[in-house]
């Protein structure tokens, strides 16, 4: 039985977007960006989204991170449909499920990096179990910049980190809430080839060590070859471009 | 705990925050100290404004009758006392005959001044005149010691013990300190009075209708009431003497001071009074309060105060505005940072509460600044005005202009209270604004911002 690999169906969906349509209106134009897309996301996987520039893969992203509801479908977690919460819900949702890693990195300028860690526990928790379990968070961001290979630059402020230290400290930022689903968008897209490689092998040890769920936007080819499971966005819709090798 | 540790770290960020902190303390402070000044000024002035007036005046309108006055007033309820004055106006120099003027200047020194004729033991139950003539405390430091000014004894104001037999021959006076100051009269100094009296009996040719009169007395003593104009201003001596050197007719009373049991009742007594006086035969009186006699001086005072107040409050909502553009500016500079919290699980509250948070704490900590700044300098008002005469030069508070001898100050608590409220509630209105638009920012578009 177990060298029976299942197949990607019967394995765990962790994040399921169907029927999602999304325009934006500019002026008298609208542009409908995603036209009925539909995809999943499979516990333990690294999918990549890959698509012309302008297809609309950040649009989806936002959607799948509950930051922006679709026009129309659903999103939804153990079949329930989370884009169609309140605001404020989907909110506490992206707290808990989400972890988002942007392309120029969104650190917080007046924070060292530890605190830019830890801004993602003080959001989740009142202010009163904040400081009773301080401590333990430190610590926990401390051995997750540690593990991100960036422990000696603890007390440093953003802009006197260079881009790949600054995509640590914001992968980090992700990981201390313990995202059931890791959400980057081009998270090595300003930087350079050997750098961007030290972030991507971050990541897919995060998945081979954690099991961490990674959803990655990219134009990168590298990152397409590696990846589990790519997708395509064309036209507004998902089409699948390989299967993954599993 | 996200939204005051970067409040926090926002605000200790930059410099502006800082400077709109500094006016909110400067508001405050400014606004504490005018109107606890203000107040001063107030209480001080309405003393003056009472002058020696008592609680009630009475103005006799029928002459020859002040002992049917005196019997009636006592009759009335709430009346705790009544003193009979003889009031005249008169020149008075200690130069005329240049017995005791010490300079030339006080040679020729004259002041007008208003005579009060008096019974002192009537006096003493009727007003503070008793108080006033052993009230050299707090003006020690100036004047040294008192006994030079003194009278001999309170309860006979107007007797001098001396060696010189000219000097107790004369008749005696009491004068008010500021006077005595200016004209150089200390006690047993001769002073000259100058008065007049006219006589309009029928067949008097006009040049004899009008007399002046003049008489050399001597001063028994000083009295300090504390306001500049009483102890510039007024001259005491027995009624019977006033009524001889003014040639007033006998049995004359220019007005009865009424002391009331309890001045809080004192519309009552007045009507009370004038019940009795339209009732009684062959006594009608006009009966004034204090505040009667002074309502339109008291009222400028009141208002005066409360267009300080308004004036002030625009300072402080100068201040506020400013919180409101730092806000403004710094939701504008913070909006990407605005999109991450969001895609970190921030929800509208959450955002709404760290700018709100701003302008708290600009203005907590503004308005604390400034309460103990405005608390130490009204504690420390007269000293600070000494300082500032001494080391520079600079008068801010002249005796004469204010008619008091020292810079009044009346903190009041209700008012300081109130003066901080609106400063914190206007300041989170003021933020109230920025903050919404804050936490309303659309996510993605404020991630997308550059
Ligand atoms: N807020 C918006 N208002 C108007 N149009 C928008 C908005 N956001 C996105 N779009 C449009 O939607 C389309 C998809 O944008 P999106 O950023 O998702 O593309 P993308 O695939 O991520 O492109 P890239 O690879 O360049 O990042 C684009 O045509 C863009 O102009
Ligand atoms: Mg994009």
């Amino acid at each position: 039985m177990s060298d029976l690999r299942p197949s990607p169906e019967s394995r765990d969906v962790v994040l399921e977007a169907s029927g999602i349509d999304k325009s934006f209106v500019l002026g008298s134009q609208k542009i409908d960006v995603l036209k009925q897309a539909s995809m999943k996301v499979y516990r333990g996987e690294i999918l990549a989204i890959v698509g012309s520039s302008g297809s609309g893969k950040s649009t989806l992203l936002h959607i799948l991170g509950l930051l922006d509801p679709p026009d129309a479908g659903s999103v939804s977690r153990l079949g329930k449909d989370l884009a169609a919460l309140p605001r404020r819900e989907r909110a506490l949702a992206r707290n808990a499920y989400i972890g988002f890693v942007f392309q120029f990195y969104h650190l917080i300028p007046e924070l060292t990096a530890v605190q830019n860690v830890l801004i993602n526990p003080m959001i989740r928790q009142s202010f009163v179990t904040y400081l009773k379990t301080r401590r333990r968070q430190k610590a926990r961001a401390l051995e997750l910049l540690d593990y991100l290979k960036i422990g000696n630059r603890l007390q440093h402020r953003p802009p006197q980190l260079s881009g790949g230290e600054r995509q640590r400290v914001a992968i980090a930022r992700a990981l201390i809430g313990e995202p059931e689903i890791l959400l980057c968008d081009e998270p090595t897209g300003n930087l350079d080839r050997r750098t961007a490689n030290e972030i991507l092998d971050l990541i897919w040890r995060l998945n081979a060590e954690r099991q961490q769920t990674v959803v990655i936007v990219t134009h990168d080819d590298h990152v397409a070859e590696r990846a589990h499971r790519v997708v395509e966005l064309f036209d507004g819709q998902f089409r699948r471009v390989e299967t993954a090798p599993a | 705990m996200y939204r005051i540790f970067l409040s926090i770290k926002y605000l200790s960020s930059r410099i502006i925050p800082f400077l709109a902190m500094f006016a909110v303390a400067l508001g405050v402070m400014s606004m504490i100290v005018v109107i606890s000044v203000m107040n001063g000024f107030i209480v001080q002035t309405r003393v003056i404004a009472r002058g020696t007036l008592a609680d009630l005046t009475v103005t006799p309108l029928v002459t020859n009758a002040s002992q049917h006055y005196l019997d009636l007033i006592r009759t009335a309820p709430k009346v705790k006392a009544v003193s009979p004055h003889l009031v005249r106006q008169a020149l008075v120099s200690t130069g005329f005959s240049g017995h005791a003027a010490t300079t030339h200047k006080q040679l020729r020194e004259l002041s007008f001044v208003t005579v009060l004729g008096i019974d002192p033991a009537l006096e003493r139950l009727a007003s503070d005149f008793e108080r006033y003539l052993a009230n050299f405390e707090e003006v020690r430091d100036e004047i040294g010691d008192p006994r030079p000014w003194q009278v001999d004894d309170v309860k006979e104001p107007f007797s001098l013990e001396t060696e010189d037999r000219r000097r107790a021959a004369y008749p005696k006076v009491v004068v008010g300190l500021e006077l005595a100051k200016r004209l150089g009269i200390r006690k047993g100094t001769f002073v000259d009075l100058m008065t007049y009296a006219i006589n309009d009996e029928p067949g008097v040719p006009l040049e004899d209708k009008f007399s002046v009169l003049h008489e050399k007395f001597v001063c028994a003593g000083v009295f300090r009431s504390g306001s500049f104009e009483i102890d510039l201003g007024f001259l005491y001596m027995p009624l019977e003497q006033l009524r001889s050197f003014s040639n007033a007719p006998k049995d004359d009373i220019s007005e009865f001071a009424v002391t009331l049991e309890d001045y809080l009742f004192s519309d009552q007594a007045k009507e009370e009074l004038q019940e009795l006086f339209m009732t009684s035969q062959g006594a009608t009186a006009i009966v004034e309060t204090w505040e009667d006699k002074e309502s339109i001086f008291l009222s400028a005072v009141d208002n005066e105060k409360r267009i300080m107040a308004v004036i002030l409050f625009f300072f402080l909502l100068f201040a506020c505005f400013a919180i409101f553009i730092i806000l403004n500016m710094m939701v504008r500079e913070k909006t990407r940072d605005i999109g991450i919290l969001n895609s970190l699980g921030a929800t509208f509250g959450g955002i709404l509460q760290i700018f709100v948070m701003n302008a708290l704490i600009i203005s907590i900590v503004g308005a604390t600044i400034g309460l103990v700044g405005g608390v130490l300098i009204c504690e420390n008002v007269n000293a600070i005005e000494q300082f500032l005469k001494n080391a520079f030069g600079l008068v801010i508070f002249k005796p004469d202009v204010y008619a008091f001898d020292r810079l009044p100050v009346d903190m009041r608590t209700d008012e300081v209270v109130t003066i901080i409220v609106l400063t914190i509630g206007l300041s989170a209105i003021s933020g109230l604004f920025p903050a919404f638009r804050a936490a309303r920012l659309d996510p993605v578009e404020a991630l997308r911002y550059e």
